[in-house]
């Protein structure tokens, strides 16, 4: 992906990391972050293919 | 060095451990972002207040049940708080006051922000030995003409962390 995507998945990936109330993201969160930097095709999905 | 939590940050024996879990993490995390480097489980027990067993066996959950960070294998180190590594990399991230190691040319990337510290960063492409040099300046990222690979996709990202 172009560096640029890259830095605004970390920025949007890791917010609020270093505080107290910082918990590990839902599943929908997650996806919603992927969904914000343009990430949606398949390699981002968190389902399983197997599965599908 | 050591961490002292005080007012809100400080918890008491009765704590239970699921809010333990939480704030040995987040000092986990404030030590990296102010030091650039891992704290030792001697330094968060005595940090805390907390014993060392109490401490590694805390550890061991963020680790194993939450996958918050990880730990050298086999030990209670702690290995990766994400993006930070704890051992030198072949992605160090400079900013004008310390040298953070990053995990990953993600990671590298993502240290700026987190941190809120102008930085540059310079590795070489793992494809292609080319020599990459990134700084992230007032929260601006150049030159933006690279790209990165992934290639774990996130639904394997805890599968072999030292490999994603």
């Amino acid at each position: 992906m172009p560096a640029q995507v890259c830095y605004q998945l970390g920025k949007a990936w890791y917010a609020g990391r270093l505080d107290l109330h910082w918990r590990p993201k839902s599943k929908d969160e997650i996806e919603s972050i992927f969904a914000q930097v343009g990430l949606t095709d398949g390699f981002w999905s968190l389902d399983d293919p197997a599965e599908m | 060095m050591a961490i002292k939590l005080e007012g809100k940050d400080r918890w008491t024996m009765t704590k239970d451990s699921y809010e333990f879990d939480w704030r040995l993490r987040h000092a986990v995390y404030r030590h990296f972002a102010s030091t650039g480097s891992a704290p030792s489980v001697e330094e968060l027990a005595e940090g805390t207040g907390e014993s060392v067993p109490e401490v590694e066996a805390t550890l061991h959950r963020l680790a194993d049940k939450h996958h918050a960070l990880a730990l050298a294998p086999g030990t209670s180190n702690i290995w990766m708080a994400w993006p930070f590594s704890a051992v030198p990399t072949a992605y160090p991230v400079k900013t004008a006051k310390r040298t953070y190691w990053a995990n990953c040319a993600w990671d590298a990337l993502s240290i700026p922000g987190l941190v809120g510290l102008d930085a540059h960063t310079s590795y070489n492409c793992p494809d292609c030995l080319e020599e990459i040099n990134l700084s992230v300046i007032d929260g601006l990222l150049s030159p933006t003409d690279s790209v990165v690979h992934f290639a774990v996709p996130p639904r394997r990202f805890y599968d072999n962390v030292a490999f994603t």
